[in-house]
């Protein structure tokens, strides 16, 4: 096994609000390793992207960490003074985020934010900074001759191709990439996925997809995370999520998910809401929506299990385990 | 079941001008929905997809007339009974709502009704569930308020808000998404219309929440006999939803058939290139991708040719480029395509 690029530990993070504490992320470990895309599926309030930016350490500061450590090497980003934590992010950790509209300064032109971010940086400047622009256009499939150009006049699947020029600009370790299609339509998302595969391939660097979308995540993910109300219920290889999920929550998950292919199947239904993370629910934080919960689920919180190596799921019922 | 379709659609245009300054007549038109022709029987329900800025939210405003249609003809069944009280002139048991004003529109709403994308903005937030749901109602002077409370607690049961006390006097922001969204689904079946425009009612939905809500207004339309018209992006959940799809590019309908007919058998290339776009979740399936060149544009004066010409990977200069977009044709078995290779 090679060392992990990154190596999520025990991580516990907080929103102080008026009405109390909201548990965003609870007591999350997983190690990220070189070259491989993890994808973070979940759904509003998973915690999925809270987590991406309690490793980027970019949280409000409402956001409290309450636990844990996130290993680069044996840095712990989490410990790190501010100063210190600007020496990763960017330049080891990268992030793409969902809102690509609001990315991009309206009033520079494209172009030279990349540049700025590169000085800002110190990893290019000038001419040379000019000339990496171009070759990361080239990359990511825009004409370079785009980059004297404003965003306004870009579409959305351009200015979403410069935004991952821009993160992959100072060469980070790992990217973080945060709904980056959600809101593109399918044929401008599927050639924006393919281009981020192909430079991720290409540069070697591991990336962390999030996503609501398991369709979008079954394509682009070697290993895969499911999130549920601030937990991470089960990791495994992308085949052992898809083909033996464990956790009932994954495993109601993918019978919900309608798809175009393959025979129509009947979709099924989970009851109730999303739980409120001011008071998440006791033990198992799915047993009040879960159809195999017993008293067990309700006292309890399960530890993880191993079914098969690197798959873990925790889940007092997993399926195949029928009493 | 009658055989009669409930809404017959010809010819349907909407051009939006283009204007260049305050006072200057505006000469370009975007041509957002330029001859569309369609037929939903009772009951049915019809997908209409396509990308951001095809049309088809448009075309489910014109339907429900919140948007005047520049040309074409919107026939829609009605009871004699119906029309007589609402006094609409009825031409062999349509009437056309393209040219409704007045009072004969106001009355046509009743028949009509529609679910938006996003729940948290289509609702009063000053308003109580009961007020929302009742709105309706009261617009159409319809019951009393005795009449109009019980309706609504039955609306509100149907839609699986129980019991529905503990919901009447809530306020939108104390709901889920989810739930905001049956709120809508109560509001728009209240006065018992026969045909419901639904925009992407679900797209703002979680995965756990938005199956349910799926089922529930397929339901609905069964015990009430509702036809939908369901606009959405989504394909895999339009194949949940509706009996048949019309795929829709720059304001055309390009292809239109049973949803499984359609979805297994594609037939015109920008369908071809659409569903082989769309994300499987099943790693283990490999597909062919259609790769189409360029982006969708707006359709300004769009010349007269194919529209989707620049980007389609079969198209054969001299024959696509020298006369109008192609009709839509029905290629056998109710399979219609507009396409002049296919």
């Amino acid at each position: 096994m090679p060392e992990p690029v990154i190596s999520v530990d025990h991580v516990t993070m907080h929103y102080t609000t008026r009405k109390g504490d909201v548990h965003a992320v609870d007591d999350v470990s997983f190690d990220l390793y070189p070259g491989e895309v993890l994808g973070v599926v979940g759904e509003s309030g998973s915690g999925k992207s809270s987590l991406a930016f309690t490793l980027m350490r970019l949280l409000p500061e409402n956001a409290h960490i309450k636990g844990g450590h996130v290993w680069m090497g044996d840095v712990d980003l989490l410990a790190l003074p501010e100063e210190e934590v600007r020496k990763y992010r960017w330049k080891r950790i990268a992030m793409i985020f969902q809102a690509a509209m609001n990315t991009l300064n309206p009033v520079y032109k494209v172009g030279d934010q990349i540049i700025e971010a590169m000085e800002t940086h110190g990893v290019a400047y000038g001419e040379e900074a000019r000339k990496r622009v171009a070759e990361l256009f080239e990359m990511v499939g825009l004409d370079p001759a785009l980059m004297d150009r404003y965003p306004h006049e870009y579409s959305g699947g351009m200015r979403q191709r410069a935004i991952i020029a821009m993160a992959l600009s100072c060469d980070p370790d790992v990217l973080i990439a945060d709904e980056p299609t959600t809101a593109l339509d399918v044929i401008v998302q599927h050639r924006i996925l393919q281009e981020l595969l192909k430079v991720q391939k290409r540069l070697g660097m591991a990336m962390i997809y999030i996503t609501h979308d398991i369709a979008v995540v079954a394509e682009v993910s070697t290993r895969i995370a499911v999130m549920y109300a601030g937990k991470l219920v089960e990791i495994g290889s992308t085949e052992d999520i898809f083909l033996r999920p464990k956790h009932r929550y994954t495993e109601a998950l993918l019978s919900a998910f309608p798809s175009i292919h393959g025979e129509k199947k009947q979709l099924l239904t989970i009851p109730g809401e999303l739980p409120n993370l001011l008071d998440p629910p006791s033990g198992c934080r799915f047993h009040p929506r879960c159809a195999y919960a017993t008293g067990i689920c309700k006292e309890k919180e399960p530890d993880y299990r191993t079914f098969n190596p690197g798959h873990m799921a925790a889940c007092w019922h997993p399926v195949g385990e029928e009493s | 079941m009658s055989p009669e379709p409930l809404l017959k659609v010809d010819g349907l245009q909407k051009w939006f001008p283009v204007s260049k300054g305050l006072f200057k007549r505006a000469r370009d038109f975007i041509h957002a929905v330029d001859g569309v022709t369609f037929t939903i029987m009772p009951g049915e329900s019809m997908g209409l997809v396509g990308e951001s800025g095809c049309g088809k939210t448009t075309t489910g405003k014109l339907l429900v007339r919140l948007l005047d249609p520049t040309a074409g003809k919107i026939h829609f069944r009605m009871d004699e009974e119906d029309a007589r009280e609402e006094g609409v002139v009825l031409e062999d048991g349509y009437v056309d709502v393209a040219t409704l004003k007045g009072k004969a529109l106001k009355n046509f709403r009743r028949h009509v009704q529609m679910i938006f994308q996003d729940p948290y903005e289509s609702m009063n937030p000053r308003l109580t569930i009961y007020d929302i749901v009742a709105e309706p109602m009261a617009v159409q002077g319809i019951g009393t308020v005795a009449e109009r409370e019980e309706r609504v607690a039955e609306m509100l049961n149907h839609v699986g808000l129980t019991p529905p006390e503990s919901f009447l006097f809530r306020y939108p922001h104390e709901l889920s998404g989810g739930q905001r969204q049956r709120v809508a689904i109560a509001r728009a079946l209240i006065i018992n219309p026969s045909f419901v425009v639904a925009d992407e009612p679900t797209s703002m939905l979680d995965v756990s929440v938005r199956t349910g809500v799926m089922q529930l207004m397929q339901d609905l339309a069964e015990q009430f006999n509702i036809s939908y018209l369901y606009i959405t992006h989504d394909l895999a959940v339009a194949r949940y939803m509706c009996n048949k799809i019309a795929v829709m590019y720059l304001g055309k309908i390009v292809e239109m058939a049973e949803t499984e007919e359609l979805l297994h058998n594609p037939l015109h290339p920008y369908t071809k290139a659409l569903l082989s776009a769309v994300p499987i979740p099943d790693p283990t399936y490999k597909r062919e991708v259609i790769e189409i060149r360029g982006s969708v544009s707006t359709p300004i004066n769009p010349p007269p040719r194919c529209r989707f010409y620049n980007r389609c990977p079969i198209a054969k200069e001299g024959v696509c480029d020298v006369q109008d977009h192609p009709p839509l044709e029905d290629k056998g078995g109710g399979h219609y395509v507009a396409c002049y290779l296919v």
